[in-house]
């Protein structure tokens, strides 16, 4: 994947097209990831058209209905209702919008922070890569969700505020990926041969190093958009998330909670839309893992 | 073997591998299976246990060992033929050894698997005994050495050693000395061949070192782009080459009387097997080829007795290198 | 030196909060006075960094300091929590693992085939669950509808009263065996079947994932293709061979999946009411309650690079190349 500095680029996008076009065959092929594909799609569009077509949109959005409350689900109320009378189903449709928004935002941002701090770190090594590695590890040594937990305490519970603490959390693994990435390609020769020429350091770390740690964060991206669903719904579940009435699953799962022994569904269905989104990215990140392995592709022989 | 045709199946198309390969191996002796890098003939000895690859296909082709059909067998059928019938030895020792188990562990197990009625003890002795008979003094430390802990001359010695255990008919030996030193791989060689004459056993040997097939085998086949294009006695393949392609490949191997001469080679690559050239795979590089080489594959047909050479315009000339 | 930071954070994060724990401290409706009185007791009026050295000075000294919540010492408070987590957590890793290997060797053994997809399904279901979900579910059907096993905590009141335990180890199926109290075992270990199994989902799926590649890269390998050489009959090599050259290079990531599982605990117990030391954390997050905090925190570091250690260890026993 090093392609000599004074290659000429119109067969350098001839390579990658090609690899494209494997790569692509293969994630199409595997029905695991075409599912997963599938139920991407599916969310993303519940997320964009769901407001016009949720049942009872205003319910969704807070209205309360007493007299329907805690309904079972039939005919009316697909999912059935909560103990406000709101219809569970259209509150799931507004809440894909959420949790995607979510998910999205917590990993971009942290990928934002952290690939550069990580492609800096790699690039420059000595003492600037080790004084930035040296605060990555320490926030890693954290069990994941347990920094989150007492960051999000401590600002209080909103989304907004579990949002920046899942970031916070998030954010090292991306520099550590990326630090690995660059540390490698940083030896590589025409890395060395643009520095002879002059080519400045910022330049250099733009153009060549960061696309190089790109391919494994994009997969990690993929896998972590499911993982960060989860994590922001553990939030909202012990409070520290999104507040009523905002219609997030993982909150919906928490009200729930003191139903359900009753009335099963008011915890069930939130927790299975948040269970099939993940389950979506993570098809589809496993099938992208498999196939960009170079190590997984050779020959069977039991 | 008869006209065996093996395909592999990748996600460029389908390579097709063997196309129509036969020879025979007779009781002690070494057949020499010559030919360059990617002309299949370590396929061949992997079809022949069939362990080949799963994207692999044998589309036909017999195997005939002592009178029996081995290739339609069923998979634990073949299990039984594979070390103990037929061996094979593989050419990176290093890798081929499980690397976090002990030699010992190794050996011992293999032995079980074949002498299923005895107990530990005569099996511990087995196993010094088939040491001692690769010439590794001193078996009860290298039993409890790991793979990596050996030179790379000792590891192929013990892959022998655990091929051999059980006294096969035929050893493969899949490029046995090609990532060893020349010393030792003249030592290996050596032990080849007296075991070959103890063990009476006959061996596959591999390779594309004309130099060692000289020393060592028997017989030679000549293999190029899936199928045989030559085999015969050893001197005979060397005193009066038939196919253009063995002519090409011994002129090309430098020797004394070259000094001050220009290196013959054969010009053109070897074809890429997902699209062979039609007829004889040679005819490209070939400069006897004539219409009929394009049109069909030629047979491996007996020339002269014992000489066998699939050409359908063998050079006239008489062949004055050794 | 990677722990000193984590305590280091975890002070000026949640010193950094804006409830007044000298509040908490009080109880309810405090006056003035006694918040004023618990302030100065505390010695939170004094500068930021003041409490930290007396903070570090203590720890070192084994003194966790006094939750402001419980009002009993936060050592005490995290060692019983610590025991329950703990047996938690290891009978739901140990489940994890004993299936994800028997699934992960199945699954690369019939690469692309079905029972492959099989396998990667399961494992990926494990791993997208939300583990309340899962446990919530759990609980309504086999506790509400089916009845058979208990809702939660860890020993039901009457055997507790009529058996009661006495604590040893603090690990109650280890207890009830050493004194014989089987009935307290039974019970025990009804208790723990299904928090167990609702947070073995994540380990289960992450061990299936990881020993099917290790597998089918080591089926790739030269050796492998030497066994079969050889006349090894393929089950031997599977789960001989392979599996322990598979395992040797996923020891590492098994261990940090050990103490991620740690996390999971977190919500498991709330669900379960299971008295271990994630609920105790969660509440004094949300309580604000910050010696508690500091010391479920520490406890958790410490335990993280415990394990990382022991995972080095359990390596190179495992794989012969690997040097210490």
């Amino acid at each position: 994947m090093n392609e000599a500095a004074s290659e000429s680029i119109p067969v350098q996008r001839q390579q990658h097209f090609r690899e494209l076009r494997v790569f692509l065959k293969l994630v199409l092929k595997n029905p695991l990831s075409l599912t997963g594909t599938a139920i991407i799609v599916f969310f993303v569009v519940m997320a964009v058209v769901g407001p016009f077509i949720a049942p009872y949109p205003r319910q969704a959005e807070g209205v309360p209905d007493i007299a329907n409350q805690l309904r079972p689900p039939d005919w009316e109320h697909w999912f059935g209702t909560d103990e406000l009378g709101r219809d569970l189903l259209s509150r799931i449709i507004f809440g894909a919008r959420i949790s995607l928004m979510t998910s999205a935002a917590v990993v971009s941002v942290a990928i934002i922070v952290g690939m550069p701090l990580g492609a800096i770190a790699g690039y420059y090594g000595e003492r600037l890569g080790a004084v930035i590695m040296r605060v990555t590890d320490m926030f890693l040594a954290f069990p994941p969700l347990l920094l989150a937990l007492v960051v999000a305490a401590t600002l209080g519970g909103s989304l907004l505020n579990a949002i920046l603490a899942l970031i916070i959390t998030w954010w090292p693994w991306y520099t550590r990926l990326a630090y690995g990435q660059a540390s490698a390609t940083r030896n590589l020769p025409y890395v060395d041969s643009a520095r002879a020429i002059g080519v400045g350091d910022a330049k250099i770390i733009a153009r060549h190093i960061l696309p190089a740690t790109l391919a494994p964060i994009l997969i990690q991206a993929t896998l972590d958009l499911g993982s960060a669903i989860i994590a922001a719904a553990g939030l909202s579940f012990l409070g520290l998330g999104a507040q009523p009435p905002t219609p997030d699953w993982g909150l919906m799962v928490n009200m729930g909670k003191t139903y359900f022994l009753q009335h099963w569904w008011y915890a069930t269905f939130p927790g299975l839309a948040i269970l099939v989104l993940v389950l979506g990215f993570n098809l589809l990140g496993d099938a992208i893992r498999e196939a960009t392995d170079p190590k997984l592709s050779r020959r069977r022989l039991i | 073997m008869q006209d065996l045709v093996v395909n592999f199946h990748t996600l460029d198309g389908v390579v097709h591998a063997l196309d129509g390969v036969t020879f025979d191996i007779r009781k002690r002796e070494i057949l020499g299976l010559v030919g360059e890098t990617g002309c299949g003939k370590s396929a061949t000895g992997l079809a022949i246990l069939k362990i080949l690859p799963d994207n692999s296909e044998i589309v036909k082709g017999q195997v005939i060992l002592e009178g029996d059909e081995i290739l339609h067998k069923a998979e634990n059928q073949v299990m039984n033929i594979r070390g103990r019938k037929i061996a094979m030895i593989f050419q990176d020792p290093a890798s081929s050894l499980n690397p976090v188990f002990p030699i010992g562990k190794q050996l011992l197990d293999v032995l079980k698997i074949h002498n299923k009625a005895t107990d530990q003890d005569s099996l511990r002795k087995l196993a010094h005994e088939k040491l001692i008979m690769v010439e590794l003094s001193d078996p009860e430390s290298v039993m409890t050495l790991y793979p990596h802990e050996l030179s790379g001359g000792m590891q192929q010695r013990v892959m022998m050693a655990i091929a051999l255990s059980s006294s096969p008919l035929l050893l493969i030996a899949d490029e046995p000395t090609t990532a060893l030193d020349v010393t030792i791989q003249a030592q290996l060689l050596v032990l080849l061949k007296k075991l070959k004459e103890t063990l009476g056993l006959s061996v596959l040997l591999i390779t594309h070192n004309l130099g060692v097939v000289r020393e060592l085998c028997d017989r030679i086949a000549i293999m190029y782009a899936g199928s045989i294009v030559e085999s015969a006695k050893t001197d005979r393949i060397f005193k009066n080459p038939l196919h253009p392609y063995t002519r090409g490949l011994i002129s090309s191997v430098v020797t004394g009387r070259l000094r001050g001469k220009i290196l013959d080679y054969i010009p053109g690559t070897v074809p890429s097997l997902l699209h062979p050239p039609p007829g004889c795979r040679f005819h490209p590089r070939c400069s006897y080829a004539i219409e009929a080489c394009k049109q069909s594959r030629p047979e491996l047909l007996e020339v002269e007795d014992g000489h066998y050479a699939a050409c359908y315009n063998m050079p006239k000339e008489p062949w004055w290198r050794t | 030196m990677v722990v000193l930071g984590v305590i280091l954070i975890t002070f000026i994060v949640s010193h950094v909060i804006p409830g007044n724990p000298a509040a908490l401290w009080v109880g309810a409706h405090p006056t003035a006075q006694q918040i004023q009185r618990a302030t100065e007791e505390l010695g939170l009026n004094k500068p930021i960094y003041v409490q930290f050295y007396i903070y570090l000075t203590n720890l070192l000294r084994g003194d966790l300091g006094v939750s402001i919540r419980t009002h009993d010492t936060v050592l005490s408070d995290v060692a019983t929590g610590l025991t329950a987590t703990l047996e938690l957590i290891i009978s739901a890793f140990l489940i994890a693992v004993v299936a994800g290997i028997l699934v992960g060797v199945f699954s690369a053994s019939h690469r692309d085939h079905v029972p492959d997809h099989a396998g990667r399904l399961a494992a990926i279901f494990g791993v997208s669950m939300p583990p309340f979900w899962l446990a919530m579910i759990l609980q309504i059907i086999f506790s509400q509808t089916l009845h058979v096993f208990p809702l939660g905590s860890r020993m039901s009141t009457q055997v507790s009263i009529m058996y009661p335990l006495k604590t040893i180890t603090g690990f109650n199926l280890i207890d009830s065996m050493l004194t014989f109290n089987f009935v307290a075992f039974g019970d025990s270990f009804w208790h723990l079947a299904l928090p167990s199994l609702a947070l073995a989902a994540y380990p289960f799926g992450l061990t299936v994932r990881m020993i099917r590649t290790m597998m089918i890269e080591v089926l790739q390998e030269n050796y492998t293709r030497s066994g079969l050489a050889w006349g090894l009959p393929s089950r031997l090599i599977l789960f001989k061979y392979a599996l322990k050259n598979a395992i040797s290079s996923t020891v590492i990531a098994l261990g940090m999946s050990f103490a991620y599982t740690l996390t999971g605990a977190f919500l498991d117990e709330l669900i379960f009411v299971w008295p271990g030391l994630g609920t105790y954390t969660a509440l004094s997050i949300l309580a604000l309650d910050y010696p508690a905090i500091m010391g479920s925190v520490i406890v958790v570091a410490i335990f993280y690079v415990i394990i990382n250690l022991l995972v080095d260890i359990f390596q190179a026993f495992l794989d012969p190349r690997v040097t210490l």
